[in-house]
């Protein structure tokens, strides 16, 4: 008898151990599904509604929801990488800023220094980018230097990560220089992404004409070049003959 | 309103504004040492081959200034339109109270006629500027600053006067 409570509790143990293991690699199948999430497609990415209406979205667990209608945006004030004083001009300026939360150990963001690092970047609407990280007393200054693009303006406050209460990185806020309001925000996992985002919520707002909204202008002026240049409907020019067949041979074998 | 600070340089910038204070390294020699705050060079306000203090300079502008702008607003002068203004003060050290730098005090009460297109360092259509050289606490600067010139520039030099009321030049650390 005291062989059989023992083979049972044996037996009981064991397979408590076996379903232990098994949601222990449940839960790794899932946190690495997380993460390819994260970083393949973009999490959130909003216009704040001017008209009013909450957009629909779905977050990911840990990505605040943006925030809600005409949020005012903040001028940016810190350090430079090297411990300059810096202030960034964003409310009232001429020209829209977007402003790129990074840190210096997230992977996701190692994507992004290394798209800015690669020259110029072309913002929706024409406005500027801005990377601003966590101040010296969160960040490494020597961490930022490295990565920093020298073409870029990058400014060290931890006090605009709180004005935009910037929970996650990489996070960006695109604020409408004119009228200092933040217009879109989200986050995502590559500027390509960012970039097409932020140009639809501005198309959406009415802030940016939407690219080939004047293709029938772009087609009057192709044609007007063509037929200055003598090129008219029916031309042969716009009919080439197909090129002759050439005889394919397969290669020596050596 | 923002107040920026740094090397013995302070200012409040305008809501809107662009502002840095930096000190200058660009165009010492390798090897130089800023650890105390002197270096060797051939350039940048010193002799050479003697020993001076980097020149440490403010900017302010109510247009970007882009990270790799010059020292004189080279970079953001160039996207100032009617209305905008660009303000440099650039240390000069070591040369207080030289001839050139005889005027005691920074100038804090411009006029519209002292904008003049000669004065510019580059000149571009629209816009006309000013320099003005003086010592204060011992440091000798050149104020140069640059605006979009508009039918009335009176507000525009009301702007530049405000800024440099609110600048502080304290003795170079």
């Amino acid at each position: 008898m005291v062989v059989l409570v023992v083979i049972e509790g044996v037996a009981v143990a064991l397979l408590g151990v076996l379903v232990a293991g098994l949601l222990r690699t449940h839960a790794d199948i899932l946190r690495s599904l997380h993460r390819l999430e994260i970083a393949d497609r973009p999490v959130a990415i909003s216009l704040s509604e001017a008209r009013g209406a909450e957009p629909d979205l779905r977050l990911r667990p840990g990505v605040p929801r943006p925030r809600g209608v005409t949020k005012p945006g903040f001028d940016v004030a810190g350090t430079t990488p090297t411990g300059d004083a810096v202030q960034i001009g964003v409310v009232g300026a001429g020209e829209s800023t977007v402003l790129a939360f990074l840190s210096s150990g997230c992977q996701t963001c190692a994507e992004f220094w290394r798209a800015f690092a690669t020259g110029a970047v072309a913002v929706p609407g024409g406005g500027r980018l801005v990377i601003v990280t966590k101040g010296p007393d969160e960040e490494s200054p020597a961490s930022i230097q490295s990565l920093a693009p020298p073409a870029a303006t990058t400014v060290m406050s931890t006090a605009a990560w709180a004005d935009y209460r910037v929970r996650v990185v990489p996070y960006f806020v695109y604020v409408h220089g004119p009228s200092g309001e933040v217009v879109g925000e989200g986050a995502a996992g590559s500027w390509a992404q960012i970039s097409s985002l932020l140009e639809q919520a501005l198309v959406d707002g009415g802030l940016l004409e939407r690219v080939g909204a004047n293709s029938d202008d772009r087609h009057g002026r192709i044609d007007a070049e063509l037929m200055a240049a003598g090129i008219h409907p029916g031309h042969p020019s716009l009919y080439p003959a197909p090129l002759p067949q050439v005889p394919t041979s397969r290669p020596n074998a050596i | 309103m923002t107040a920026l600070s740094g090397y013995g340089l302070a200012v409040t910038l305008p809501s809107g504004w662009d502002g840095r204070i930096y000190r200058r390294t660009k165009g010492l020699v390798s090897g130089a040492s800023l650890s105390d705050g002197t270096a060797t060079s051939g350039s940048a306000g010193g002799q050479a081959g003697t020993s001076f203090r980097p020149p440490v300079v403010l900017q302010a502008a109510n247009v970007p200034i882009p990270a790799t702008a010059g020292d004189f607003g080279g970079g953001a002068v160039e996207q100032v339109g009617p209305g905008g203004i660009v303000a440099v003060l650039f240390e000069y050290p070591g040369s207080a109270g030289t001839a050139l730098f005889r005027s005691q005090g920074i100038p804090r009460n411009l006029k519209p006629r002292d904008f003049d297109r000669a004065t510019l360092q580059r000149a571009i259509a629209g816009h006309v500027g000013v320099q003005r050289f003086f010592t204060e606490s011992g440091r000798a600067f050149c104020l140069y600053a640059v605006l979009g010139d508009q039918p009335d520039r009176t507000p525009l030099v009301a702007a530049v006067n405000d800024l440099l009321g609110t600048v502080v030049l304290q003795p170079a650390p």
